[in-house]
């Protein structure tokens, strides 16, 4: 081989080299800058699929939200009997067309929640478990709440005009102050919000938070409860023993685990839902575990 | 020595092509070819999968779905006085730049084999037979519950439960639970 064939060789190699160079640079711009020949289509797969999957979450959420309404107890069945109608029907409609096939169950372990009620026996209001610490009249229901599903309580024995039964949802800056306690004018009872009387009447008194209503007696009314401030909550009561009734409090936080004593103790309940979703389409395939959020108020 | 001379001058020759070509293709697209026509239907396919999504986040497409009115229907897909919020959308969207529509509302119906009903952007009904094969096609679903108010006047006011209205384009498919039906929304652009 003489000295300008090797020369024509190693300009070849050269040429071949930039070759592969410039193929490499045209290929990274490409996908940079235009989404590229590759991945036009899975673009297209991952916009469809995240407007079914927001379309789902709406679906689950509102699912939630009309099975639990007033009623804490059984919602797990009735939410999973909804999710399998919804799925049947939801396939029926959407997998002929666009051949999109869904399945959602409740996952109960990655749900989160916890619920703790007094709804046996009506006793007073104190910490369930006597041998916690501090004062048993006043204590922390819970903290670092995120987000409250059910808190109503029945107070069918009220007393002590002071120092009188206090609720108190706050968040450091701020705070809701609840109290019941006996008129001072006659034999009725009083519902007193953050200083304003808000229902009075004779006979039990029925407060729901979440709502913002209470009833004594027959006298009923509404009152701006907590929404207005930034989670997370505290929840407290105080002075526990100037009343008796049942409670039922159901939410993401923490319950301090000193505090519950059977027969008041936590347990798991699906304040947020968890839910396994698994969506099979001709172009991708995937399974999902949602956290749903409900709107109760 | 001759021979790395020309190495050089070729290795040289060739950066110079690659650099002027790199720096050419970075002023053109570079992405697959498409058609006048390929392109215009995948920008009615954005604006088609927008415009639903966007009802179906504030709830206009919900109550468009929910609609329900005694006689003349309200949401009838006429072009000039739409009254309902996601008919102003559609009419924003495609009548004013002149393109046409049809709207299929899919539900389940287990005794009837009649499971879609279909609007039209003109008040022609060979529209639906004339839309062409390179249509855009950008679909929602809307899932009913019993306790759903149906929507009623310009589709925003709240009427009776949809479990308990007569004459509700779709029927209750899951009558012993809270889900009413699920309805897929297929908006058909052109």
């Amino acid at each position: 081989m003489v000295a300008s064939e090797r020369g024509q060789l190693l300009l070849i190699g050269g040429i071949a080299v930039a070759i592969v160079v410039f193929s490499t640079v045209l290929f990274a711009h490409s996908l940079a800058v235009t989404d590229g020949i590759t991945t036009t289509g899975s673009a297209d797969t991952i916009e469809r699929s995240a407007d079914r999957e927001a379309s789902v979450e709406r679906d689950l959420g509102r699912l939630a939200a009309e099975t639990r309404g007033d009623d804490l107890d059984g919602f797990e069945e009735r939410y999973e009997h909804a999710l399998r109608n919804y799925t049947r029907t939801h396939n029926r409609v959407v997998a002929t067309s666009g051949g999109a096939y869904l399945n959602a169950t409740l996952n109960e372990t990655a749900s989160r929640g916890t619920e703790v009620n007094q709804t046996d026996t009506s006793s007073k209001f104190h910490r369930p478990n006597p041998s916690g610490p501090g004062n048993r009249n006043n204590w922390t229901v819970a903290s670092n709440v995120s987000h409250i599903a059910v808190f109503n309580l029945t107070a069918d024995v009220v007393g002590g005009s002071t120092n009188a039964f206090t609720v108190i949802v706050g968040n450091g800056s701020g705070e809701l102050t609840l109290v019941i306690e006996p008129n001072t004018g006659d034999s009725g009872n009083n519902v007193t919000v953050d200083g304003t009387i808000q229902c009075h009447g004779n006979g039990t008194v029925h407060v729901d938070f979440v709502t913002g209503s209470c009833t004594v007696g027959s006298n009923s009314s509404s009152f701006n409860t907590y929404h207005n401030l930034t989670p997370p909550y505290s929840v407290e009561i105080e002075n526990g023993n100037k009343a008796e009734g049942r409670y039922r409090f159901a939410a993401v936080g923490a319950f301090p685990a000193s505090n519950y004593a059977s027969p008041v103790t936590r347990t798991n309940y699906p304040v947020v839902p968890a839910v396994d979703t698994t969506y099979d389409t001709p172009s991708a395939s995937y399974n999902r575990t949602v956290l749903v959020e409900v709107d109760d108020g | 020595m001759r021979g790395q001379a020309y190495t050089l001058e070729g290795v040289l020759a060739a950066i110079v092509v690659v650099t002027a070509t790199v720096y050419g293709l970075s002023a053109v697209d570079t992405g697959p070819f498409q058609t006048g026509a390929q392109q215009r239907t995948a920008e009615l396919e954005t604006r088609a999968s927008d415009t639903l999504s966007l009802a179906a986040e504030t709830g206009a497409l919900h109550n468009a779905t929910a609609c329900y009115s005694v006689g003349t229907p309200t949401l009838n897909g006429n072009q000039t006085g739409s009254s309902t919020e996601f008919e102003s959308m559609l009419n924003r969207t495609f009548d004013r730049q002149g393109d046409q529509y049809n709207l299929y509302f899919s539900y389940w119906d287990s005794d009837s084999s009649a499971r879609q009903t279909a609007l039209v952007s003109q008040e022609s009904a060979e529209n639906v037979a004339d839309r062409p094969a390179d249509a855009a096609v950008a679909t929602e679903t809307v899932t009913l519950t019993d306790e759903m108010p149906a929507r009623i006047g310009d589709c925003s006011a709240t009427g009776p439960s949809l479990s308990a209205v007569d004459g509700y384009f779709a029927p209750d498919a899951e009558p012993d639970s809270v889900v009413y039906n699920v309805v897929e929304v297929r908006l058909v652009v052109w």
